[in-house]
């Protein structure tokens, strides 16, 4: 992972998305853009004598007000982490910023991203937009939640696994980030619900892969009664899991990305850093 | 900084493909001391209903017999090439549960780095075996081509880029063999037609993207008159490698290829990555 871009659309959460890139880079040695989109006015239709249409460009200014501040606060975190870097700012047309982050994304190696978790004002909104983010890049991305007061690391790294397309493509593009990985778990929930795919020994052709990478895998079944998202969720703070690697399922319903429900569920909690890959 | 290929899994069912299969497999497992998966499906018999019952008996164990008899010719033949060039492989022998042994080639490809298939441009019809595939396991295909020629160094290769999360899928997947060729160009054509992207000049974030892995990559951009797809396989006609994402629209687990997809793979001027 080379090429890291933080997307600093969400302007409160700057120092997580920078520090989840700065850890990442410095593993890798890489190159951090900070990528900072200013979103244009949204138009508000309805119907005035006049015939012109209001514009709101609130937000617009909100993003142009913060400009200076935020590219001041990168470039001397940057500086003074001593990694390579590039400060990216784009005036765009549209007011959603779905698509900047996606043109920019798709020639990224990864995509680190902030997210407000569970009690934010915006969840199910905010949960839409990465969802558009995560099934439309084609690159692996990075959701990091509120960091009150911890600090990011990627020591101990779950995998949801199931032998589906999609968690494949997740364990694969995590594999950069698991090299450097001190404990690394590969949960299967009820694997004795799947018995064709999970065969007798659930996720051992995926560990002996990994372990051709130099990556030791401890393999965990997670039994659970009711919803496979709370399994996950239960273990993440049982084990203290500091990132959970797992794919997203989406379906694309006329241009509206919609996630599958255990993806969902755990993005509305985020209950860590999340990466997820499609 | 590499990012190694440590797993290649080799489809063997057809023998024609075997030579280029396995000297392509040879060449990427010299690089990065891969260990290589020889695969054989052995499919399961298809009883066709008819009028009058079922289609006329079948003889199962006769044709079990039969690919059974194949394979081990083909095991032989494996084991002979892994311990003559001194790799490192494992012979994998399975029953597929269906008639389509795709779906047996998706479940064990997705433990490996990269999947290496055959393709006979003479066959117009199996497009659906391969675009099934690629669909579905999440991993990069390569497709070789069933040609004369046996050396398949990497000296250029050509990225088809539009911006698409397909074609970022490719070429991200693609780093291990880029870093293989001495040279790497990120090609767009009709870049003022294409709606995702941007840039001055399109795919020149890409190319430094892939610089950073130490690849010699330049982007290009072109107009044409042609099709999208003519130009590329024109493109393709001077490089050792094509690298480009696979569209595919799933209609009711018939997956269909898009329009460029399904012509390289008819024409296959070189070998071919697929990612999606």
């Amino acid at each position: 992972m080379k090429t890291i871009l933080a997307s600093l659309a969400h302007l409160d959460r700057m120092d997580e998305t920078l520090d989840a890139a700065i850890h990442i880079a410095r593993q890798n040695d890489g190159h951090v853009i900070g990528y900072y989109p200013i979103p244009g006015p949204s138009i508000i239709v309805y119907a005035t004598p006049g015939g012109d249409f209001p514009v709101d460009d609130s937000v617009k200014r909100l993003y142009e007000k913060h400009l200076p501040e935020a590219k001041e606060k990168f470039e001397d975190r940057m500086r003074r982490s001593g990694i390579k870097y590039e400060w990216r700012q784009e005036e765009r047309f549209e007011p959603r910023l779905t698509k900047a982050i996606l043109e920019h994304g798709r020639e990224a190696d990864i995509i680190v991203m902030a997210h407000d978790g569970p009690g934010s004002k915006y969840a199910s909104d905010e949960v839409s937009f990465i969802a558009d983010v995560v099934l439309g890049a084609g690159r692996p991305v990075l959701v990091v939640p509120p960091a009150n007061g911890k600090v990011f690391k990627a020591d101990k790294i779950a995998i949801g696994w199931n032998a589906s397309r999609e968690s494949c493509r997740a364990a694969f593009d995590a594999l950069p980030i698991l090299e450097k990985a001190s404990d690394v778990i590969l949960a299967w929930v009820n694997p004795e619900k799947n018995p064709g795919k999970a065969g007798k020994l659930p996720g051992a052709e995926l560990a002996a892969a990994l372990a051709r990478h130099d990556v030791s895998v401890t393999v965990k079944g997670v039994s659970n009664r009711n919803r496979t998202s709370k399994a996950i969720m239960n273990m993440v703070t049982e084990d203290d899991i500091d990132l959970l690697v797992i794919g997203a399922y989406g379906h694309s319903r006329l241009r509206q990305q919609i996630l599958g429900g255990v993806t969902e569920h755990i993005l509305k909690n985020l209950p860590c850093p999340v990466l997820l890959s499609n | 900084m590499t990012r190694p290929i440590k797993t290649i899994l080799v489809s063997l069912n057809n023998s024609q493909f075997f030579e280029n299969n396995m000297a392509m497999a040879m060449q990427i497992a010299r690089q990065y001391d891969s260990h290589i998966i020889g695969l054989y499906v052995v499919p399961s018999a298809i009883v066709y209903a008819a009028p009058y019952g079922y289609g006329g008996p079948i003889n199962f164990t006769e044709m079990n017999r039969f690919y059974r008899g194949k394979a081990s010719g083909v095991e032989d033949e494996f084991n002979d090439f892994i311990r003559r060039e001194s790799l490192e492989g494992e012979w994998r022998l399975v029953n597929s549960l269906g008639h389509f042994i795709g779906d047996a080639i998706i479940e064990h490809g997705r433990e490996a780095d990269l999947i290496i298939l055959g393709d006979d441009n003479s066959i117009k019809t199996d497009l659906q075996f391969e675009s099934h595939i690629v669909q579905d396991t999440g991993r990069p295909v390569l497709i070789v081509p069933n040609t004369t020629r046996k050396d398949f160094r990497f000296k250029k290769a050509i990225i088809g880029w539009d911006g698409s999360r397909e074609a970022a899928r490719a070429a991200f997947d693609a780093v291990p063999l880029l870093q293989m060729s001495q040279k790497t160009e990120v090609t767009c054509f009709n870049a003022h037609k294409e709606r995702e992207i941007s840039g001055d000049v399109p795919g020149s974030e890409l190319a430094s993207s892939l610089a950073r892995y130490d690849i010699n990559a330049e982007a290009i951009c072109e107009k044409t008159r042609k099709s999208i797809s003519q130009a590329l396989m024109d493109r393709a006609e001077t490089g050792d490698l094509l690298v480009i994402g696979a569209y595919g629209h799933s209609r009711l687990r018939e997956d269909i290829f898009g329009g460029v997809t399904n012509k390289t793979l008819t024409e296959m001027p070189c070998p071919v990555l697929m990612s999606n």
